[in-house]
């Protein structure tokens, strides 16, 4: 579904990732893993378009998009729940879901409304209320129905479970895993290691930018290795 | 109650009553130029001064196609559709190529374009200013037992229907939305489909034909438009937004009418020590001393 060759991307003059390979397969849960300032978000909101590439290129569904801006690349179909949410605050939660739909069909957003409720009911009972008020666990469940709204086949989400409660947790996981028994490809970016590996498929490791451990979930639950590249301490092994 | 004691009632509220419909008058008007400076600093937090060479660019282009047609319905929306597409190429020319730099950078390029909008004026129009061959709107009207003319009226009317046509707009329609999403965060906006450039393109379009529509209102009012007309509505425009909260457009609208209101009851009070704009100031002076996030801030 998504490749990235040799993939080099930053801020400024600044590099945050060097000669990145990744591979996200159809259909499966890539998890990008690594201590704070590994380049995880770096690498996602590259690939959704909002970080300067240097070097390499891009590939979706086989079309080198490397050039693409956001807009092009949400309207290829791949949707974004950045690292914070960054919810529309002042915004209402119904709001907010129209925006994520706003590059589908018009006569979409409504059913696309629907299904997201029945995925997260707590929305529901919260529809008029500003996103800016609701509780961390919501904003989070309405960040992941934004971005369904505009209906992904590439979902890319940046640090599922930060700052949030265990229930809240829970059911965002669920969400996700039931994402995937329908057969969406998903590229996981998580602190908590533990977690991601309960879903994922596959397992990227980065530290200082660059790849220090790559291997299948089940691999990654059996190396003491890749706990310590996924905690930074590669260079202490 | 004596008959002598209730006329002079009546007398009182009368003026209290004619003072507020000037507060009104000037209140809206203010309202209109404050709206369009504080929808564009909503959107890109830049204090953009050359917003009062637009609202003179729209007194002059209301007076010229009024004077050379006849017909204000002509010249009023034309005006506002030429500084529309006037403030759309400042934002392309002027403003977009620097927005990564910092704020003040900005600031300075719009103190300058103000500047050099002025001088454009006097040497294109003169120094003296251009008044109206026939001005429009000038009849008196009788209003709730008060005399007005109907040039006065027509700023209430048309200033409230347009900002009452600018909030439908923002609340009701998708472009709204992606508006107000814009300003929330035009990165994630962009994410999900949203042109920031043309969200952009139509702020500045709609705050800048404000902005000349309230030119041509007080163009009606004074029958003058001259080279620095900008100058005193704009400086009070720039306090009302820092009043409203900055970005504020309901408390924007609101301190608006407030300083029409303190302005007309001040004239009356005060007006053998302190003139109408010097009023206006004092009163934004001593209100920002106390509450300098000002009346409405957002927190």
């Amino acid at each position: 579904m998504l490749r990235l060759e040799s993939l080099s991307c930053g801020y400024g003059q600044m590099r945050a990732v060097h000669a990145l390979d990744l591979e996200a397969r159809t259909g499966r849960i890539t998890a990008l893993l690594g201590a704070n300032g590994a380049g995880k978000s770096s690498t996602i909101m590259c690939i959704a378009g909002h970080v300067n590439v240097f070097e390499g290129r891009v590939f979706y569904k086989e079309a080198a998009i490397t050039g693409w801006n956001p807009m092009q690349r949400v309207r290829a179909g791949i949707g974004l729940v950045p690292e914070g949410r960054r919810l529309f605050s002042s915004l209402s939660v119904r709001e907010n879901l129209v925006i994520g739909g706003f590059c589908r069909a018009k006569d979409d957003t409504a059913d696309g409304i629907d299904q997201v409720v029945q995925m997260f009911p707590r929305l529901g009972e919260r529809f008029h209320q500003r996103a800016g008020s609701l509780s961390g666990g919501e904003q989070q469940m309405l960040a992941i129905g934004r971005a369904l709204m505009s209906q992904p086949e590439l979902l890319l989400i940046d640090e599922l479970s930060l700052g949030l409660m265990p229930k809240a947790i829970d059911i965002c996981y669920a969400v996700i895993a039931d994402l995937k028994a329908k057969g969406m490809t998903i590229i996981l970016v998580e602190q908590s290691t533990q977690r991601a590996l309960e879903v994922a498929d596959d397992v990227t490791v980065l530290e200082s930018g660059a790849v220090v451990w790559r291997g299948s979930a089940r691999e990654a639950r059996e190396s003491t290795e890749m706990i310590d590249a996924s905690l930074g301490l590669t260079r202490n092994v | 109650m004596s008959p002598v004691f209730r006329a002079a009632c009546e007398r009182l509220t009368m003026l209290y009553f004619e003072l507020l419909i000037q507060g009104l008058i000037y209140g809206s008007m203010y309202a209109i130029i404050a709206v369009g400076l504080t929808l564009v600093y909503g959107l890109l937090r830049i204090l953009h001064v050359a917003h009062a060479g637009l609202f003179a660019l729209g007194g002059y282009m209301g007076l010229l196609i009024t004077n050379s047609t006849g017909s204000l319905i002509l010249g009023m929306p034309l005006a506002a559709a030429i500084v529309g597409v006037v403030g759309m190429a400042i934002y392309r020319l002027c403003y977009q190529p620097i927005l990564d730099q910092p704020p003040y950078v900005a600031l300075i390029a719009s103190i300058g374009l103000f500047i050099a909008m002025e001088e454009m004026f006097r040497l294109i129009f003169g120094p003296f200013g251009l008044t109206y061959t026939n001005a429009p709107l000038q009849s008196v009207v009788q209003f709730a037992g008060i005399y007005l003319r109907a040039v006065d009226l027509a700023i209430v009317v048309g200033s409230l229907s347009l900002l009452g046509a600018l909030s439908w707009l923002s609340q009701k329609t998708r472009i709204g939305l992606a508006w107000r999403a814009t300003v929330d965060d035009p990165q994630i906006a962009e994410s999900f489909g949203i042109s920031v450039l043309n969200v952009r393109y139509l702020n500045f379009f709609i705050g800048s034909a404000l902005a000349a529509v309230a030119g041509v209102f007080i163009s009606l009012l004074s029958n003058l438009v001259e080279p620095t007309m900008g100058g005193v509505p704009s400086y009070k425009a720039l306090a009302i937004i820092v009043l409203g909260g900055l970005g504020n457009v309901a408390g924007t609208l609101i301190a608006s009418l407030v300083l029409g209101v303190v302005e007309a009851f001040g004239t009356i009070y005060i007006g053998d020590i302190l003139d109408r704009d010097a009023i206006a100031f004092a009163f934004l002076i001593i209100v920002l001393m106390i509450r300098p996030e000002g009346l409405f801030a957002r927190r």
